[in-house]
């Protein structure tokens, strides 16, 4: 069955270890290991700043949770970040009631999360 | 829209994970036309999402024959959700009556066992969840969330 995220990525002027990944859809267990795979390339390659885009983020379960925090680990371990701007309401909630919003680097706006890349 | 309450959505499911995201959405559109908040049905989707996937992962023995069957009861005032898998083996069962008997609230998550969030998160957005286990196996969650206004 095809996947109901979409991931795209942007380069960012001036931080050639950083980027952009817009999610676009639903975060859940049927596409988390597609997610994975593609955030684990992105830091392979040394990209290891991601500032992630959830404007168009509808929806993360607790599985999706799961592998944010997981990319904010991994990002952290290799010296880099995994910054999160432009949650909806809904999907701050879940965050915020299970406890992870202190552990996550999240932002209001995009411009905020990528002015506050190293 | 003259809905006459309570009445009820049921529906069986193949024990795939693929499945889900649809039910839980008709779910949350469904409740959307009866009258719930938006953000009623968004955590009512996660708590559908947490629950079959539970069941799909853990009661169906990893068997794509197994079946899950959802039931929604939808009252004015609030939505009972009922969750009945026959595949769970003794040590599932048990995990799944301990976690719910356990409040982990307040623990660091990476202290979480995997799998065991999304419980966690439907303790923390209904006012009921209840297992039952009966002679045959069959495991059914309960979980009941009232209208935020009720």
């Amino acid at each position: 069955m095809e996947t109901q995220i979409q991931i795209t990525c942007e380069e960012i002027a001036g931080k050639a270890n950083a980027r952009i990944v817009r999610f676009v859809g639903d975060l859940d267990a049927t596409n988390v290991d597609y997610v994975t795979e593609q955030i684990t390339n992105y830091f392979s390659d040394g990209l290891v700043k991601i500032v992630a885009d959830f404007k168009q983020l509808r929806y993360v379960n607790s599985t999706g949770l799961g592998v944010l925090l997981h990319f904010n680990k991994s990002a952290k371990e290799r010296g880099g970040c995994f910054k999160i701007a432009n949650l909806n309401e809904n999907v701050y909630e879940i965050i915020e009631i299970i406890g992870a919003a202190s552990l996550l680097d999240i932002y209001d706006e995009l411009n905020e999360a990528v002015a506050a890349l190293n | 829209m003259d809905l006459i309450f309570p009445y009820t959505i049921s529906v069986r499911l193949p024990s795939d994970l693929e499945i889900i995201p649809s039910i839980r959405k008709f779910v949350s559109e469904v409740l959307q036309v009866s009258g719930f908040s938006a953000k009623f049905a968004f955590r009512s989707e996660i708590i559908i999402d947490a629950i079959c996937n539970n069941a799909i992962t853990h009661g169906s023995a990893g068997n794509a024959d197994n079946e899950v069957e959802l039931a929604c009861v939808i009252h004015r005032d609030r939505v009972e959700v009922v969750v009945k898998d026959s595949g769970g083996s003794p040590a599932d069962i048990e995990k799944l009556k301990e976690a719910v008997r356990r409040n982990r609230l307040g623990l660091p998550l990476p202290d979480y066992e995997a799998g065991g969030m999304g419980l966690e998160i439907v303790k923390l957005l209904s006012e009921t969840i209840d297992i039952t286990v009966d002679e045959n196996n069959v495991t059914s969650i309960h979980v009941v969330r009232k209208r935020e206004d009720a």
